[in-house]
């Protein structure tokens, strides 16, 4: 049974939570004002300068952190119960009935007489009040400014997102995304013919990849942040393809990438893709030449050309399975059976011109990271009060492949990289006031040395001699005539000028400048 | 823990309301002779019930010596009226020694009592006295006794003493000193009646008949009533209203208020704030309420205050009011309040 101090008690605790809560409403909702008038002004600013302005996940942080914020306010701004009651008092019309019972109850002395009748009084005034009535929640006015400027924020997203003003640093970012797009698609044009020509698989995977990140970049409203989320996607991409050609490529040497025979293949692979070039067009020559020509002088030429081409791929650590196959056909060749070694040089032909693919896809997508990489930078530098580099066409990345291979020509540089790096913090600066880590060396000093010289003795020791100067006053500008220097005092002087390492000059100069001083006595 | 309802705490039940009874009975019975003035008789009856004194204030033919004869009357309680006048000595108010003769012809001192020794003293226009007779009634108002001779004698409990003054006419008056309005528990003014009232007055002044007031209390039915209004609880933010109100009338206090700093040479008195509190247990108690309420101690803010206020040149100069003072002390610490604190 719930006896009558705790419905006064309840009374009470339910004022003090919804006290509370009407305070962290208001708290919060002041708060979501400010950082929404906030967030509306970095929306603008966007437009101005390229500032990042991640919106989901600023609003998901911004809610979550509200209705955070909300429960933990509502804990924390509790009145004490006895403000509770005298809150609820006042809203109530109670002549402070709640708060006087409430001590009372908590005091030692509320069994007595007028004690007793007052908290009896109190819980008959107290009876059937609701605590909505003493503190009804209601929007407070600030939310008004908090909604106007949240939904100018979702039109802002919807409709001006992206865009900037002309001349501005925001605009010079955009066009600077929009070159960089422009690059990434032609580059992805040439990734896309090479991987065609030269039947690389990752390469043919990721072109459109970066046909499309152009494109995306080249169209309207890309904030930098969007731009610069977009090619580490991207890139990321590029990494898993590079993962995957350097698993095939650890694969075919240890024996188990997917469709390969272990045998076939040598645990090394050829450091030099020319070469490896070369052999294969070695390799095709001497298919052919088995085909064409059988006779004993030709078999001997084609056995040694097997010998020497074996000799190169070893060299070259091509894998053992292809120098097998060669060595397989050559001593084919050698006993007169020029059919039985077709087989084997296939076999050797086809898993150089596999490895050789693999080599090109690692390159392609290697070059094609790069420029990615050179992309972000420009965008990241992109719009900034310095940054005056010129943006330019890159030039699509190609395997390098001799010029005999189908296809484009080999990969060239950059138009940038002939061109100096932009100036340094330090360039052009005195020395003390570069802003780069590499200051100028320290300025050299006059190899002098200091010397402290006090007279001996304290203050007010000695004798001293004051001389009052008597004279009427005179116009003009009040001076007193040089003196003779006392002899003591001159020859200390001549003495510290003798001691101390001063440069002959300045001895001159110290001099003349006291002599011109005796001069004008 | 379940409280016993109100009904089962017979004995203070009863006294309660009998006490709440008798404060309308007499505020019946002043009725039946005082037109009007209904406020003026609940404070009075306050003060009465509180042990205070009362200065009422207010230009002549007001009825308020009426008041206090009819109060007198319904308390059945011994009523003396001094006359205060420019040469009234203070031995005409305490009593003196008189050298009185036996049958057998010695003579002796024997103490005459002055009319102090009443329970309701009427000190009718006390501001016509100087200052030295206005002190005799200083230990009578606070220690309710009186020194004559070196031999102290109490006074007859209750004592109250009502004094009027004239606020216009102030040639040949002493204004009452500090020490002396400070012992008052209230100063009331006392109002100028309206149309109603005066046609009502007319009516009951000049017909056949006097209307007179009955008796329906003794002293020690007032000792009673005075001691069960002591036992009503006060809250302890009630108390701390009460003082942070008379700091707030104090111009070097942190907590003066603005009106205070600018006209008050010296604020309210410490007894200013036990007149507010006790008097607020009886306003409670009359209302049917068992603690004091800040509503309380607002409604008697300026009838126990308004005297305490010493204005400084400024505030002379200006003519400024200790009630608007005190208004505006109060609206400022309403405005403080009106924010619960975490």
């Amino acid at each position: 049974m719930i006896s009558e101090t705790d419905v006064l008690y309840d009374i009470v605790r339910r004022v003090r939570q919804r006290l509370g809560l009407a305070a962290a409403i208001r708290l919060v909702v002041r708060s979501s004002a400010g950082a929404a008038v906030l967030l509306l002004a970095w929306a603008l600013a966007t437009m101005i300068v390229p500032l990042p302005l991640p919106l989901t996940a600023v609003a998901a942080v911004a809610a979550g952190g509200a209705l955070a914020a909300l429960f933990g306010l509502t804990w924390a701004l509790r009145p004490s119960t006895l403000a509770a009651a005298r809150v609820a008092d006042r809203r109530f019309g109670l002549a402070d009935r709640l708060s006087t019972a409430l001590e009372l109850l908590a005091a030692p002395s509320r069994g007595e007489g007028l004690a007793r009748l007052q908290i009896a009084d109190a819980l008959k005034h107290a009876h059937g009040l609701a605590a909505r009535d003493a503190v009804p929640i209601v929007v407070p006015r600030e939310a008004w400014p908090a909604i106007g400027a949240g939904l100018a924020i979702v039109l802002w997203a919807h409709f001006l997102q992206g865009w900037s003003l002309p001349g501005l640093p925001a605009a010079r970012t955009a066009a600077v995304i929009h070159a960089e797009g422009r690059t990434l698609m032609e580059i992805g044009h040439q990734l896309e013919n090479a991987a065609r020509a030269h039947a690389l698989p990752e390469a043919r995977r990721v072109a459109p990849r970066v046909q499309d990140l152009g494109r995306r970049l080249e169209g309207p409203r890309v904030s930098r942040q969007v731009a610069l989320g977009l090619l580490r996607e991207t890139e990321r991409e590029i990494q898993d393809a590079q993962a995957h050609v350097e698993r095939r490529l650890s694969g075919a040497a240890s024996g188990v990438a997917r469709g390969t025979n272990p045998a076939r293949l040598a645990p090394t692979a050829p450091a030099d893709p020319s070469r490896l070039h070369q052999a294969i067009r070695e390799l095709e020559a001497l298919t052919g030449q088995l085909r064409s020509d059988s006779t004993p002088q030709s078999r001997a030429d084609l056995a040694e050309r097997l010998r020497n081409l074996s000799q190169s791929l070893e060299q070259m650590g091509a894998p053992a399975a292809t120098r097998q196959n060669l060595a397989a056909a050559r001593r084919e060749v050698e006993e007169g059976r020029t059919g039985g070694a077709s087989p084997p040089l296939g076999d050797a032909l086809q898993d150089l011109q596999s490895l050789e693919r693999m080599f090109g896809d690692e390159q392609a997508l290697g070059e094609t990271k790069r420029q990615l990489q050179q992309s972000t930078d420009r965008i990241a530098q992109g719009g900034s009060a310095n940054n005056n580099t010129k943006v330019t066409t890159q030039q699509a990345p190609e395997p390098t492949m001799p010029p005999t291979a189908p296809g484009s020509n080999p990969i060239a540089g950059t138009s940038e990289e002939g061109t100096p790096p932009p100036p340094g913090p330090n360039q052009g600066s005195l020395p003390g006031q570069g802003r780069g880590p590499t200051m100028g060396a320290p300025t050299p000093r006059l190899g002098g040395s200091r010397v402290e010289e006090h007279l001996a003795g304290r203050q007010g020791e000695g004798t001293s001699t004051t001389r009052d100067l008597l004279a009427p006053g005179r116009a003009g500008v009040s001076q007193l005539p040089a003196q003779s220097v006392p002899a003591d005092i001159a020859h200390q002087n001549d003495r510290a000028l003798s001691r101390d390492p001063l440069p002959a000059a300045y001895l001159t100069i110290i001099r003349r400048y006291f002599e011109t001083l005796g001069g004008q006595r | 823990m379940s409280q016993p309802p109100v009904a089962d705490m017979g004995g203070i039940s009863r006294e309660v309301a009998e006490f709440r009874a008798r404060v309308a009975a007499i505020h019946s019975e002043l009725s039946r002779v005082i037109v009007g003035q209904q406020d003026l008789l609940d404070l009075i009856m306050y003060a009465v019930l509180s042990g205070g004194h009362v200065l009422l204030e207010g230009v002549p033919g007001l009825g308020k010596t009426l008041l206090v004869r009819t109060l007198a009357q319904t308390l059945d309680l011994r009523f003396s009226r001094i006359q205060f006048t420019p040469d009234l000595m203070p031995a005409d108010i305490v009593g003196t020694n008189l050298v009185m003769q036996d049958d057998s012809g010695r003579r002796r001192f024997e103490f005459q009592p002055g009319p102090v020794f009443s329970q309701i003293v009427l000190a009718d226009e006390i501001n016509r006295a100087t200052p030295k007779t206005q002190s005799a009634l200083l230990e009578a108002m606070q220690e309710h006794a009186v020194t004559v001779a070196g031999e102290s004698r109490r006074l007859h409990e209750p004592f109250f003493v009502l004094a009027t003054q004239n606020p216009i006419e102030m040639e040949g008056t002493y204004p009452l000193p500090e020490a002396q309005l400070d012992r008052f528990l209230f100063k009331l003014r006392v109002p100028f009646p309206g149309l109603a009232d005066l046609q009502a007055i007319i009516d009951r002044t000049t017909g056949p008949e006097q209307p007179a007031a009955s008796r329906v209390l003794d002293g020690a039915a007032v000792l009673e009533m005075q001691a069960l209004a002591r036992r009503v609880p006060v809250a302890t933010h009630v108390r701390e209203y009460a003082a942070r109100l008379v700091m707030a009338t104090h111009p070097e206090s942190e907590a003066a208020a603005d009106t205070a700093r600018r006209f008050v040479r010296y604020g309210a008195s410490p007894r200013g704030m036990q007149a507010l509190i006790l008097a607020g247990k009886v306003r409670a108690l009359s209302q049917g309420r068992f603690n004091v309420a800040i509503e309380d101690i607002r409604a008697l803010a300026l009838p126990a205050l308004r005297h305490r206020l010493i204005l400084n040149f400024e505030g002379e100069a200006e003519g400024a009011d200790p009630d608007d003072v005190l208004a505006a002390a109060l609206g400022e610490l309403d405005a403080g309040a009106a924010v619960p604190k975490a």
